[in-house]
């Protein structure tokens, strides 16, 4: 990885004769950064890594419920020749977090989670600058010219692993009314197939969702939904933390489980005939994370990508797709600045500029 | 598989200061583990620490940078199993 600096030109006027510049990239200082629950490797190692690499130190708070990748991951630095105290893993409650957010002795705060914590984060975080990398309740639009067959594998697939939480999970999927009826049923059928059970077992494919409040969180606005007029597809039952895969139709827009964030296993199906119009539904949303177009048409795949208001727009599959190197962040409620390992080191160091005179040039 | 106890790391050390977290099997609902919590008071050190260490950090070369990145991708490799079951 290559931390690249340039060299400028400076003699834009007579008194700059002779003058060249040069710049470089320095660390920012020490970090302050704070994971989610949902990833509790990947998310914090998005972060860490890129500290390392840019030479920032840091202290990283990863969260209460799911800390041991955090945890792991500082053991393994212990045994490396990290200069001592240049990296801290610290869980901590919530109430005694402050400073993670607040010291001004931290030059950066990155963090991911959720989008209220976010924003009130950022509120009270002072001078330095903040990465928020927050939810979001991503939309799929599948065209008509869709193979039916590999959408469906890949949709399941971005709606329900890991019982939906993900920030990038599939919450909304917008169907070309000509498939729609078939779409519809091999999705349902698929859906209610996934075998739910113990996540420790190979088998399983839906767990439990982080606690029963969050579970139970999911099933009221499952019931608010119907109570609205949706109709349920499929699952929608509870027991304790375990949520079944669910699937909506008929969802009135103004129900939580088409707005606002879902973050469990439930998507809600509509369809459209009107390709432009899909785009407009995929934006009304006050979150803009990721898009998925499934289309084999290059002008609605550049026209997906020129109009819709979100970080990343992936074609032929869904919104739910990463690798480590891509920008990868939300605009609108979803957040703030890029994650990806280039993108993270820009934000962990600052440019530094050399002028050099040539008196005889 | 997992530990009894796990340590919070402060300025790159284990510190079994406490058990106050318990981490539970969100499947079982049962405690499966009890880590370290880190109160206010030793946010302050680590921060004053990673303040202090910054200049070290600073000097560091590249290709001391890449060795322990490098390190924590093979210690990953050997330790999946336990990541896996441990997430």
């Amino acid at each position: 990885m290559r931390i690249p600096g340039e060299v400028i030109e400076l003699e834009i006027t007579e008194r700059a004769r002779g003058y060249s510049g040069m710049s470089k990239r320095v660390p920012i200082g020490p970090c302050s950064f704070i994971s989610p629950f949902n990833f509790p490797l990947n998310l914090a190692a998005h972060k860490v890594a890129p500290a390392i690499a840019a030479g920032c130190c840091f202290v990283l708070k990863p969260a209460s419920r799911t800390p041991l990748g955090a945890i792991i991951m500082g053991e393994v630095l212990a045994e490396t020749d990290m200069p001592l105290g240049s990296f801290s893993i610290l869980p901590c409650s919530r109430d005694g977090a402050d400073l993670f957010t607040t010291d001004d002795r931290f030059k950066l705060l990155s963090f991911t989670g959720s989008p209220d914590v976010g924003w009130a984060l950022k509120a009270k975080a002072g001078k330095k600058p903040v990465i928020l990398e927050l939810g979001g309740n991503a939309a799929c639009v599948v065209d008509h010219d869709t193979d039916l067959n590999d959408a469906i594998e890949r949709i399941v697939f971005g709606a329900y692993y890991q019982s939906g939480q993900s920030c990038i999970s599939v919450q909304r999927i917008i169907v070309h009314e000509s498939i729609y009826d078939e779409f519809k049923s091999a999705f349902v059928e698929k859906v209610s197939q996934l075998v739910h059970g113990d996540p420790l077992d190979e088998s399983t494919f839906i767990g439990p969702m982080i606690a029963e409040s969050e579970a139970k969180r999911l099933e009221d606005w499952i019931k608010q939904a119907v109570s609205k007029g949706a109709d349920l597809l499929c699952g929608g039952k509870r027991e304790g933390a375990m949520l079944e895969a669910t699937i909506l139709e008929n969802v009135p827009n103004d129900c939580d489980v088409n707005s606002e964030e879902a973050f469990g296993p439930v998507s809600v199906l509509s369809k459209f005939n009107d390709f432009d119009e899909a785009l407009k539904e995929v934006d009304n949303s006050q979150f803009g994370l990721q898009a998925g177009i499934f289309t084999r048409d290059i002008y609605k795949a550049h026209t997906a990508w020129d109009t819709l208001e979100v970080g990343g727009v992936v074609i032929g599959d869904v919104p739910s797709w990463r690798v480590v190197n891509m920008p990868y962040g939300g605009v609108k409620e979803s957040g703030l600045g890029r994650e990806g390992i280039r993108y993270a080191i820009e934000d962990m160091t600052e440019i530094r500029l050399m002028v050099l005179r040539n008196p005889h040039p | 598989m997992l530990n009894k106890t796990y340590p919070y790391y402060l300025a790159n050390k284990a510190v079994f200061a406490n058990t106050d977290l318990n981490v539970t099997n969100k499947y079982t609902q049962e405690v499966a583990t009890q880590v370290a919590l880190a109160d206010a008071s030793v946010i302050d050190s680590a921060i004053a620490a990673a303040e202090k260490a910054q200049p070290a950090m600073n000097k560091m070369p590249a290709y001391q940078r890449q060795q322990i990145l490098e390190h924590c991708v093979m210690r990953f490799k050997e330790r999946f199993e336990e990541l896996a079951y441990a997430l």
